[in-house]
């Protein structure tokens, strides 16, 4: 993909011109645009959480956008997964979403990796970057980007859905309950019935925190979990505390001054 | 006392409703844990859902030996890993 080429400390005419409507925004202004041109950001997972966090992530300007997921688009994804087509059946979703997302923003610097979180390469995935948007689809993959995030200090924005329902939270390793203080257990699933709009809710969810946390703007959903229940139109937040016996974010410190 | 239980995904499909009032007569306490075995035989099919069921009183998350009292608001989930 094309380099971002801009300069970070100021916004060329193009990009002031661009983001014109957001930066406008009582209390955003230009220097929050700034914070966000200058971040690095990875999505895990292009599926339908992952479409709609990328996208948005991509046209507020965020300056470094890394997308990973290794699988290849499905027919059965098309529901939901807004940024892969039909001509993509069978390619990478990595490259197809990559491609769709550096058109959207061409002043922004997209990275596709065509690889699985695993053990062996989520730290180096991970490292540097300013935050990660939790779009995976399972919980083993989703505990090792939790486990890895804790280890670097890096705030994860976990977003996740079923069928009609969304849930959401903010982690700040050190500060809030990691996922595995959250669910210390995983519900397995062998096909998670998912509605492609409440999909996209899941992702812009977790991408306005994302956003907000980034350009320095509270409150977010650190320490608490959102439910939206959009079949009944509930909307709850629930407050959640860490385990003080986690053994994974037991003794972590935090990275926040 | 009498308690209001708000039920999510797996455990809302599991009791057919989103919401019941629970009546539990002469009884002035109950742990979250309680309440939920109670409900499980009233509806079995969250018997399934109790080892990995998630327990909220008054929009707090709790754990199951959390007291619940007259009034309170308790909520029953499962974890979400779906994208």
């Amino acid at each position: 993909m094309k380099e971002n080429k801009q300069p970070l400390t100021t916004l060329s005419q193009q990009e002031q011109e661009r983001y014109d409507r957001q930066v406008s925004i009582k209390g955003f202004g230009r220097k929050r645009q700034l914070k966000l041109k200058k971040a690095r950001i990875i999505v895990a997972g292009i599926g339908g959480v992952g479409s709609s966090a990328s996208m948005y992530l991509a046209v507020a300007g965020i300056g470094s956008l890394t997308v990973i997921d290794s699988g290849e688009v499905e027919l059965s994804n098309l529901n939901r997964q807004i940024l892969h087509w039909e001509k993509n059946l069978g390619t990478s979703k990595a490259l197809s979403a990559a491609t769709k997302l550096k058109q959207l923003n061409p002043d922004i610097e997209v990275t596709a990796r065509e690889e699985s979180i695993t053990e062996d390469s989520v730290l180096k995935l991970l490292e540097g970057t300013d935050g990660v948007i939790d779009c995976l689809d399972n919980f083993p993959s989703r505990y090792i980007l939790n486990d890895a995030a804790l280890k670097l200090g890096v705030p994860v924005f976990h977003a996740a859905c079923s069928g009609f329902e969304v849930r959401a939270t903010t982690i700040i390793p050190g500060v809030t309950p990691c996922l595995r203080c959250l669910y210390p257990r995983e519900l397995h699933q062998a096909k998670v019935p998912i509605l492609g709009s409440i999909a996209g809710m899941a992702g812009n969810i977790a991408t306005t925190e994302a956003i907000k946390l980034i350009a320095g703007l509270e409150p977010t959903l650190k320490n608490r979990l959102l439910i939206y229940d959009g079949l009944h139109l509930r909307y709850n937040l629930v407050n959640i505390s860490r385990n003080p016996d986690c053994l994974f974010c037991k003794g972590v410190r935090t990275n926040e001054g | 006392m009498k308690v209001k239980v708000l039920l999510f995904a797996q455990h809302c499909e599991a009791v057919g409703k989103k919401e019941i009032e629970v009546d539990l007569g002469k009884i002035d306490k109950i742990t979250a844990g309680e309440l939920y075995q109670r409900l499980a035989r009233e509806y079995p099919k969250l018997k399934k859902l109790a080892k990995v069921t998630l327990a909220v009183v008054n929009n707090d998350m709790v754990n199951a030996r959390a007291l619940v009292k007259d009034g309170d608001e308790v909520a029953f989930f499962p974890p979400m890993g779906g994208a």
